[in-house]
């Protein structure tokens, strides 16, 4: 795919500073991580690429069993609803966790992220 | 999904004004145990993409980044990382601080 692309350094050469007064040294090394970020930004292109060619993974063979909102006990096939996709995140909300929340912010961004996701192609729930 | 009580997560949300999120309680140590996050150091957490096959379930996708692949002082982290929160940070012109993390209550 990479063969077809036109070069990250070619394209960040059509940068347009937004501002007047930038400085000579600004301008060269925002051109040098533009182009940076062109690649980044194709390098998570080719990521999703290869992780979407992943094999089928392995089954759930193991019954585990969950407490929903509304108290019912479910297994992990309800947990689906109507789609075929689920994203699931375990956090540590623990009966004793109090304190600073490094799996929290992942909660946050899922929070905001959910409506455009159930209604783009994808059948995916969160 | 949490040992923690459902009713716990979900206030929670409720407090942070989180929306259209399900909430789950595990039903015994099962599932933490056998995915290997309740260590001596504390409880990790696990981000996994299932997908349905007929009336079985399959995984897709997790993330296996884990602790011990985390580089020199730095928490173990996924790329790309979901939480938009440190991606923010980064654009700032200190980065994400590194003893910070965010409270649970504001």
């Amino acid at each position: 795919m990479d063969e077809q692309l036109t070069p990250a350094a070619d394209m960040a050469a059509h940068r347009r500073p937004a501002f007047p007064g930038e400085s000579v040294d600004y301008a060269k090394a925002r051109q040098d991580l533009l182009a940076a970020e062109i690649e980044f930004r194709r390098h998570m292109t080719r990521l999703t690429a290869q992780r979407q060619a992943l094999p089928p993974g392995p089954l759930i063979e193991k019954d585990y069993r969950f407490k929903d909102e509304q108290g019912f006990e479910i297994g992990l096939i309800d947990l689906f609803g109507d789609k075929d996709v689920l994203v699931s995140y375990y956090w540590m909300y623990g009966r004793n966790v109090n304190g600073p929340a490094r799996c929290v912010p992942t909660g946050s961004g899922r929070s905001t992220a959910m409506p455009a996701i159930s209604s783009s192609a994808s059948p995916t729930r969160y | 999904m949490s040992r923690s009580p459902v009713e716990r997560q979900f206030a929670f949300a409720q407090e942070r004004g989180w929306r259209n999120t399900d909430f789950i309680q595990t039903i015994g140590d099962d599932y933490a145990r056998d995915l290997d996050l309740l260590q001596p150091d504390g409880e990790y957490p696990a981000l996994i993409v299932y997908r349905r096959d007929g009336d079985q379930v399959r995984l897709f996708w997790m993330s296996e980044m884990g602790r011990e692949m985390a580089d020199p002082g730095q928490d173990p982290r996924d790329a790309p990382d979901i939480a938009a929160l440190w991606s923010i940070l980064d654009l700032t012109p200190q980065g994400r601080p590194a003893d910070w993390y965010p409270k649970l209550r504001y």
